[in-house]
C-alpha cells in the first residue's frame, strides 16, 4: 500500500496534468527549494515552483506526466516517470517548434516533519529534449 | 543503513578506485544498466565495465562525489555528482582538457540475492557539453 508521502507525491503529478496548478502545489511548503538540474534553475519558495509548472506548460500546452514509478523511503520519495507533450510554445528564448517530445524523468521529493515538500530534485536529459525538438543534433556516440 | 546501501555505497568507492570489475561484482551477471541521457540500455557485467570504460577513457580522473543516498527497500537511489577532466575522445568529440562536473541520479533495484539487477540513471548531457565547450550557452526552458 502506498504511503502517505507516496499519494501526496504522486497527487502533484496528477493535479499538473488536470492544470490544476493551484491544486497541485497545496503540499508544497512555502519556502520548498526545487532544484531542476535539466533546466538549470532552482525554484526557492511555492511561488518559483509553482511558476516553473506554468512554464512547462506554456512550452507544452497538452504536457502530462506518465508511467509512473514511486519509491518510497521514508521522509524522501524518489518518482520515475516520462514528460510527454508537444511543443506548441515558447520554452524561455526558444520558439515553439510543434515537435513532440517524450523524456524519462526522475524527482526526489523530501518531506518535512508537517508532511509538506520542502526539498525536491529534477533530473532529466535536456540534450535528449532539444533534439527531439530539432534544437540541438545528437553527438555521436 | 541497509544491506542494500551499503552495497551501492561501496560499489561507488572502488569505482572512484578504478576497480572496475569489482564495482560490477555488485551487479547481477544479467544486470540492465540504463544511461537516460545516452538512451543507451547495457546489459550485462562486460557491458556495464564497458561503458565505465569508455567513460574513464575520457575522464581518466573521473570520480563520483557528494553521494546521498535514499533506501527504498529494493531500491537505493543515490544522487552524485560527477567530476573529471576531459583528457580522451568523448562521443567522437576530442578532448577538451577542461573539468566538468554533472549532477547524476541514479535508481537502482537489487534481486534477491542482493545484487543490483537493474539500474536507471540519469543525468544532462547538454550542461556537459557546454561545460566541455561544444555546445553554447543553455537554452533557458
Amino acid at each position: 500500500m502506498a504511503s502517505k508521502h507516496v499519494k501526496t507525491a504522486l497527487a502533484v503529478y496528477e493535479s499538473f496534468n488536470k492544470r490544476d496548478l493551484n491544486q497541485a502545489v497545496a503540499h508544497i511548503a512555502a519556502d520548498v527549494t526545487w532544484i531542476d538540474h535539466g533546466r538549470g534553475i532552482t525554484s526557492k519558495s511555492r511561488h518559483e515552483f509553482k511558476a516553473t509548472l506554468a512554464g512547462w506548460i506554456e512550452g507544452f500546452s497538452d504536457g502530462q506526466g506518465t508511467d509512473f514509478t514511486a519509491h518510497d523511503a521514508g521522509n524522501t520519495v524518489i518518482v520515475q516517470f516520462t514528460g510527454r507533450g508537444t511543443n506548441d510554445g515558447a520554452m524561455g528564448p526558444a520558439p515553439a517548434t510543434g515537435r513532440r517530445a517524450s523524456v524519462p524523468m526522475v524527482d526526489i521529493v523530501t518531506f518535512d516533519s508537517k508532511g509538506k515538500i520542502i526539498r525536491g530534485e529534477s533530473y532529466f536529459d535536456m540534450l535528449g529534449m532539444l533534439v527531439q525538438l530539432g534544437l540541438a543534433e545528437a553527438p555521436t556516440m | 543503513m541497509s544491506k542494500n546501501v551499503d552495497a551501492v555505497r561501496a560499489g561507488f568507492e572502488v569505482w572512484n578506485k578504478r576497480d572496475l570489475k569489482k564495482a560490477a561484482s555488485f551487479y547481477a551477471e544479467n544486470a540492465t544498466l540504463v544511461d537516460h541521457s545516452r538512451e543507451t540500455t547495457y546489459k550485462g557485467r562486460d557491458q556495464i565495465i564497458g561503458s565505465w570504460d569508455e567513460l574513464v577513457k575520457a575522464f581518466p580522473d573521473a570520480e563520483a562525489t557528494d553521494l546521498k543516498t535514499y533506501d527504498a527497500g529494493d531500491t537505493v537511489v543515490t544522487t552524485f555528482v560527477g567530476r573529471g577532466t576531459n583528457k580522451g575522445e568523448l562521443m567522437g568529440m576530442a578532448a577538451t582538457d577542461r573539468r566538468v562536473s554533472t549532477p547524476v541520479c541514479s535508481v537502482a533495484r537489487f534481486d534477491s540475492k542482493g545484487l543490483i539487477a537493474q539500474e536507471d540513471q540519469y543525468s544532462d548531457t547538454f550542461s556537459l557539453l557546454v561545460q566541455l565547450g561544444h555546445a553554447k550557452a543553455p537554452v533557458q526552458a
